[in-house]
């Protein structure tokens, strides 16, 4: 019978197709390279590997835990273009694409306030003098999109215990959550047997965000969601969240003799695969164990747990049972020394489960602890105290070797440096060249008004009010949230929020901290269609834009970058993947705002019956964590008072191209947004001196939709109209177009680095003062009424509507959802 | 044994959930209901009294003051009182082995109670679809609105 639990497979005999069709029928996600290396590890060896080894391996050289893909070596060849033809190219290698790129600005930057970065499960930044904070933002694409409730519920579950998890523990304060879906009008026809409705997929993914972040108390603030039929098939789902933990909790370490404690909840057959099920397509048949069930219940439970332990110094280090399960955490802890575990201890949910299944299971909410021997007692009494389940798995022990026992067979023995660093190098060959979309002729838009197509942009799914999702989420538990997700008397979109994350203990010791955190982020599909480089380029511009709106300090804003694409093997896709990589290094180290952390999902592809290939648009996330000095100058977006002066900020450009206007036309156009890194970080420092003066009343970037949508968003916010002159904004456009044209260009270009504030006449000198220099002018001012009222270069009256019918464009499409 | 227990809304409470699937229905461009009503199921394996059994109904399932229950015997069919118009039922599981974090989080509160006696809890629930419905649009509305049978199952009656 014990035979029968633990397979022995025979690769060492075996030739090149059965080893693929090995780690194809075991879905083990591994190519021939990397099987081979396997062979022979084993061959060395003189045996065979049992199956709970190869799982480990595959599981540890996942796309997931290993980052093969953006890691690996690269060869890049863009073509040169002469006019329509090709007329030679140029050619880049690299050895390590985020080593060389994000890494490297990290590295070259050096700020002192960095803490922990890439190494850790999340990234750590200072706070103040005793306290740290920690970002981690995650993918759960996969999941979502075949179980949208359960996969977007363990999509946060996740992300939660990775800041549990990071250092020594950080109390998870804030959660954020950015989403892509198809249209939700999508006809049920065009879709194929097994791919959920774009609606049911959002519904299903705000109700798990909802009850998974509500239930364990933590305030869901900041994110966005973006609609593309791109998204149909492979439905994007980020869930970020933020720590905070003190200073000396910042690092682990792991010694020989610790004991190895799991915590939490009980392992079941849920989630088996999840790590190399992301590096594989989905298709009709994608099997149904890689799906997850949540229990934030459970979650909260271990939370608080692990912070009291923390407290009381009771474990030296810890990390989270995600992706792969026991055999990545508790590999990952091991592999400087070595690990005993004895699978036959593991709490099960039922019986049944085989020993490999045991160890790579993705059961939620479970941590894994390394407890000195002298702690055991005390710790063990923490968990036991408030009914939280726990476990001595086995020991970390100094042979380098990971080694697990089933009721005394040993049915893993592995060298932790081939685990670790065994891994054979992919080399990819990536593509690139600059793409051409048609240009809309100018008569698409001759038959339409301004003030019409306001309203219409208004009420396009990717600028309307995402009211009916924020509404669901509670932004305000823990009593921190200072600038929340809707600014103003009538509720306007905010840039990005506010957090106060030491106001209760700062009332405990009687001394007042007014410091606290902003949090933003950056995102836009419709830009990289055109170019990828610009599109990151414009993520971050636009994720600092935010964190500078509200009062958050560019000079103290880490970032982080989540990469989600098609298909790396796609020298195209792979060839965008690059040059992404490449405009976070250019961008930031021109911004000086370091990368912390980040992560990626670079199979978000989906083959349908008749094996076409649908890849989503690459599609890059940019957060931003931001020390705002003191939140009683932070600012939101609302118009204050009638009388005050609007001002633009930044030069608007002929920049039309993925914009939310031509989107609206069905076109994607060329002039995609592009940014002057030295402008824009020059104009955002003199914006913050503004705001520290407090002389802002009130701040909203411009993007999607561009300064029309940014001015209505204001005035209905504050309920008071506006005048504004177009004749007055600062513009950079060569090309000669009707004035027709010419005002829809500057309502609603898309170019990046500029700002709609608002002064009061009495600060105007200041104001003026402290941006000398800067590209900005002011383009008119707050009414009494709510009329909103635009002139036109020729300064004719081109919009003049009620703010109010303004405001209910905006929140017509999700009003009755 | 198994007992089956369905909790429901008193008469004249608003039942927020039907009315989201109701408009759901409607989405799916599928006319004839005019009223769906929702029922939390919970299915209890153990060798619990009588007594038991409504202890545990009455103050742990049920908030009393909008909600009630009955305990169903799994031999017999549920037949409805309503009978003005034509009434499906909808039932919705979790596959077995898909985790049941209500279910686990009953039992354990079964069994903070002080009764021991109690093996599993399962956890689904009933859709009730009030109108008139062609046969094929049922299995539709489940398949799209109420089960996703990547983790449930479902059964129509």
């Amino acid at each position: 019978m014990k035979e029968s639990l633990v397979k022995t497979i025979d690769i060492i005999n075996t030739d090149d197709s059965t080893l693929i069709k090995i780690s194809r029928d075991n879905l083990l996600a591994l190519n021939l390279d990397e099987m081979k290396t396997i062979q022979d590890y084993y061959k060395k060896q003189g045996r065979n590997p049992t199956d709970i080894e190869l799982e480990t391996i595959a599981q540890t050289w996942s796309e997931h835990c290993k980052h093969k893909t953006l890691t690996g070596t690269i060869n890049l060849r863009c073509n040169i273009h002469t006019g329509q033809s090709v007329t030679g190219y140029t050619e880049k290698a690299y050895n390590n694409l985020l080593k060389e790129t994000i890494f490297r600005v990290t590295k070259e930057l050096d700020k002192k306030w960095c803490i922990s970065v890439f190494e850790d499960n999340a990234g750590i930044i200072d706070f103040d003098k005793d306290w740290a904070v920690a970002f981690k933002v995650e993918t759960h694409n996969h999941p979502s999109a075949l179980e949208p409730y359960g996969g977007a519920g363990t999509g946060i579950g996740g992300v939660i215990r990775d800041i549990l998890g990071v250092g020594l523990g950080g109390k998870p304060i804030l959660n954020t959550d950015v989403f892509c879906f198809g249209s939700p009008d999508t006809p049920y026809e065009k879709l194929p047997a097994g791919v959920l409705h774009p609606k049911r997929i959002f519904k299903g993914v705000v109700s798990g965000v909802r009850d998974y972040g509500n239930r364990m108390g933590i305030p869901t603030a900041n994110g966005t969601i973006i609609f593309d039929e791109g998204y149909t098939y492979n439905p994007l789902v980020y869930c970020g969240t933020v720590g905070i933990m003190k200073k000396n909790k910042c690092f682990k370490k792991v010694n020989p003799g610790d004991y190895i404690l799991a915590v939490g909840g009980r392992t079941g057959r849920d989630g088996i695969h999840g790590a190399t099920f992301s590096s594989l397509a989905l298709d009709k048949d994608t099997p149904l164990s890689p799906v997850q069930i949540g229990n934030p219940i459970m979650e909260k439970k271990v939370t608080d747990t692990v912070l009291q332990a923390c407290e009381r110094n009771l474990y030296t280090a810890l990390t989270d049972c995600g992706a792969g399960g026991f055999s990545s955490a508790v590999g990952e802890l091991g592999k400087n020394c070595g690990v005993k575990v004895y699978l036959e201890r593991v709490p099960l949910k039922y019986e049944g489960l085989l020993p490999w299944e045991i160890w790579v299971s993705e059961a939620q909410e479970r941590m894994v602890l390394a407890v000195p021997k002298d702690k055991l007692e005390e710790i063990l009494k923490v968990f036991h105290d408030e009914n939280v389940e726990t476990t001595v798995l086995g020991e970390f022990t100094d042979t380098g070797r990971l080694e697990v026992f089933y009721k005394d067979e040993k049915i893993c023995d592995l060298d932790m440096q081939f685990l670790h660093e065994g891994l054979p190098k992919r080399t990819m060959i990536a593509t690139f060249q600059h793409k051409k979309f048609e240009e809309p002729s100018r008569s698409v838009f001759e038959s339409s008004k301004p003030g019409g197509i306001l309203k219409d942009l208004l009420s396009s799914l990717n600028i309307c009010s995402k009211e009916w999702v924020v509404r669901q989420y509670d932004h305000e538990v823990q009593g921190q949230t200072v600038v929340k997700p809707f600014h103003g008397k009538y509720e306007g979109p905010g840039d990005a929020c506010v957090m106060q994350p030491l106001s209760t203990t700062a009332l405990k010791s009687k001394k007042v901290t007014y410091r606290g955190i902003a949090v933003a982020c950056g995102i836009n599909p419709q830009y990289g269609k055109i170019d990828s480089y610009w599109m990151t380029a414009s993520a971050i511009d636009e994720a600092l834009r935010n964190i500078v709106s509200v009062g958050g300090d560019p000079e103290k804003t880490a970032l982080l970058d989540n990469f989600c694409w098609g298909s790396p093997n796609i020298p195209e896709q792979l060839g965008d993947i690059v040059r992404a990589a490449e405009a976070c290094y250019d961008i930031a180290k021109v911004f000086s705002t370091p990368f912390i952390s980040g992560k990626d999902s670079l199979n978000n592809d989906y083959n349908d019956e008749k094996g076409n290939r649908k890849s989503i648009p690459g599609t890059m996330l940019i957060s931003a964590i931001s020390i705002v000095q003191d939140i009683r100058k932070c600012v939101t977006m609302d118009i204050k008072k009638p009388g005050n002066l609007v001002y633009l900020l930044g030069e608007t450009k002929d920049e039309l191209g993925g914009s939310q206007l031509y989107n609206l036309y069905g076109f994607v156009g060329n002039n995609v947004p592009k940014v002057n890194p030295q402008e824009s970080i020059g104009l955002m420092k003199s914006l913050h001196k503004a705001i520290n003066a407090g002389i802002i009343e009130s701040c909203h970037d411009c993007s999607e939709g561009g300064l029309g949508v940014a001015l209505a968003e204001m005035s209905f916010a504050g309920g008071y109209g506006v005048e504004i002159n177009l004749s007055k904004v600062k513009y950079d456009m060569r090309k000669v177009e009707s004035e027709k044209f010419r005002n829809l260009q500057l309502l609603f270009s898309e170019s990046n680095s500029r700002f709609v504030v608002e002064i009061t006449q009495k600060n105007r000198k200041k104001f003026e003062k402290i941006l000398r220099g800067k590209v900005f002018s002011c383009i008119g001012k707050a009414r009494k009424d709510k009329k909103f009222v635009v002139c036109g270069i020729n300064k004719k009256v081109i919009i003049n509507e009620n703010i109010d019918n303004l405001k209910a464009s905006w929140q017509k499409p999700f009003s009755n959802f | 044994m198994n007992y089956k227990i369905e909790i429901f809304h008193k008469d004249g409470v608003f039942d927020a959930e039907g009315e989201k699937v109701k408009s759901d229905i409607r989405d799916l461009g599928i006319s004839g209901i005019k009223k769906v009503k929702t029922e939390q199921l919970y299915i209890i394996n153990g060798n619990l009294t009588d007594k038991e059994i409504e202890t545990v109904c009455k103050e742990l399932l049920i908030d009393s003051v909008v909600q009630e229950y009955r305990i169903v015997d799994f031999q017999t069919i549920t037949s409805h009182t309503q009978t003005e118009s034509d009434i499906y039922s909808i039932e919705v599981f979790y596959k077995k082995g898909v985790t049941d974090a209500v279910g686990e989080s009953t039992l354990k509160a079964i069994k903070d109670m002080g009764i021991e006696n109690v093996n599993s809890v399962r956890t689904g629930r009933k859709y009730l679809l009030i109108g008139s419905l062609a046969e094929s649009d049922l299995g539709k509305i489940a398949t799209r609105i109420l089960a996703n049978t990547v983790v449930q199952e479902y059964k129509i009656s």
